[in-house]
């Protein structure tokens, strides 16, 4: 069986008269001996020949018309129009949007107590959503370890930016992207 | 065989001359492109996707697409390659849907095989009169394919494409090519040869 694979990659060249000689004397030496490899080859040629009279189809009367249409209305759309259609067409733009959307507002509400509990602590210790794993902000605190800034004051930047910035002095205000830096 | 590669007719435009004359705004140009491609690729898409309806969409689909990309076509490539490639495209996406869809589908949980199975031994028990196979056997083997074996078949032995051809369609190395279709062909053969059995058997109770 592994004498016929190391034939049998041959096959197609072979049907096609593309082998060189030598490779093409050493199968025919193979297929003299192999019924199987020899009835394959057989079979294969039958295949080849029905797939090249399979009947054609053509295609239906008014397929051109239909085209012509479609390149009209193409071409009478709306310019503004068309951002909107793909819209409608591509459902996964707004699937995406509607899931960040979804993440953003969870984020919020996840962070919202932790916030309270932050402000009420007043730095006394950590506050409890920093254990949470659950809580997005775990990780910005780890990172956020070497700086001087109170723990409370990194947890609370990315809610108050998302949420009520005008809650918080100028002064004390980070952009988001430092608060993970 | 569809497709039509000897056409040595002097007064023919070539493609290309046809294309080039679209992308500076001679509509007539793109009519006489449709009307040279739209059987060929009506004839590749159909064997691909199995559904007549479904290829004719795609075909409308693959000549609206040159039309609204026409200045993207470039004459490094033969227009032929450009808008089979384009085509396939469209028959591959398809068939992703359609998997897509039978994955979702109850009625794929209770028979799952039944749609690519090759009919019966015994309700088509003989190849045609001229030796070739009958062609609903032909075409549910070749739906039964893999669409990395279905594509390069069809591009070599239904549509006539060289090999270098295909190479340039499916933007794939010439000799994956020759192998895809070497084990595409092996394929075939493995899920056909029930036929020649019949065959053999017919032929001994002749003789008997």
């Amino acid at each position: 069986m592994q004498e016929c694979d190391k034939f049998r990659v041959h096959f197609s060249s072979y049907i096609e008269g593309e082998l060189i000689a030598e490779e093409r004397q050493a199968l025919e030496a193979h297929l003299a001996v192999c019924t199987d490899c020899s009835e394959a080859i057989y079979q294969i040629k039958i295949i080849r020949r029905s797939l090249q009279t399979l009947p054609p189809i053509t295609t239906s009367q008014n397929f051109e018309h239909r085209l012509q249409q479609r390149i009209a209305d193409l071409n009478n759309a709306s310019p503004w129009a068309t951002p909107f259609m793909n819209l409608r067409h591509n459902w996964k733009i707004p699937a995406i949007g509607s899931a960040v959307a979804s993440i953003v507002i969870v984020g919020v509400l996840l962070l919202s107590p932790a916030q309270q509990q932050a402000s009420k602590n007043n730095g006394k210790h950590l506050p409890a959503a920093i254990h949470n794993p659950l809580t997005p902000t775990s990780s910005f605190s780890k990172m956020n370890a070497a700086s001087p800034q109170t723990v409370e004051q990194k947890e609370a930047m990315p809610v108050d930016s998302m949420v009520n910035r005008q809650a918080i002095p100028r002064t004390n205000r980070r952009p988001v992207q430092l608060v993970g830096d | 065989m569809v497709r039509k590669k000897n056409d040595n007719k002097p007064q023919r435009v070539s493609d290309e001359e046809l294309i080039a004359r679209f992308q500076q705004g001679d509509q007539q140009a793109f009519d006489i492109l449709v009307h040279r491609y739209k059987d060929q690729l009506l004839n590749f898409v159909y064997r691909f996707v199995g559904n007549r309806n479904d290829a004719e969409d795609i075909v409308q689909e693959t000549f609206l697409r040159v039309y609204k990309n026409k200045h993207y076509y470039k004459e490094i490539a033969k227009f032929s390659t450009w808008i089979y490639t384009i085509a396939g495209n469209l028959a591959k996406t398809e068939l992703r849907k359609r998997k897509r869809r039978k994955l979702f589908s109850v009625s794929n949980f209770m028979n799952e095989e039944k749609d690519y199975d090759i009919p019966d031994v015994e309700r088509n028990p003989e190849l045609e009169v001229d030796g070739t196979i009958k062609d609903d056997i032909i075409q549910k083997a070749i739906e039964k394919l893999p669409p990395k074996f279905k594509e390069v078949i069809l591009l070599r032995d239904v549509q006539g494409f060289s090999y270098e051809e295909i190479s340039q369609i499916l933007n794939i190395p010439l000799g994956t090519v020759k192998s895809r279709v070497n084990r595409g062909r092996l394929k075939l053969q493995e899920d056909l040869k029930f036929l020649f059995e019949n065959e053999e058997k017919s032929k001994e109770e002749s003789k008997i």
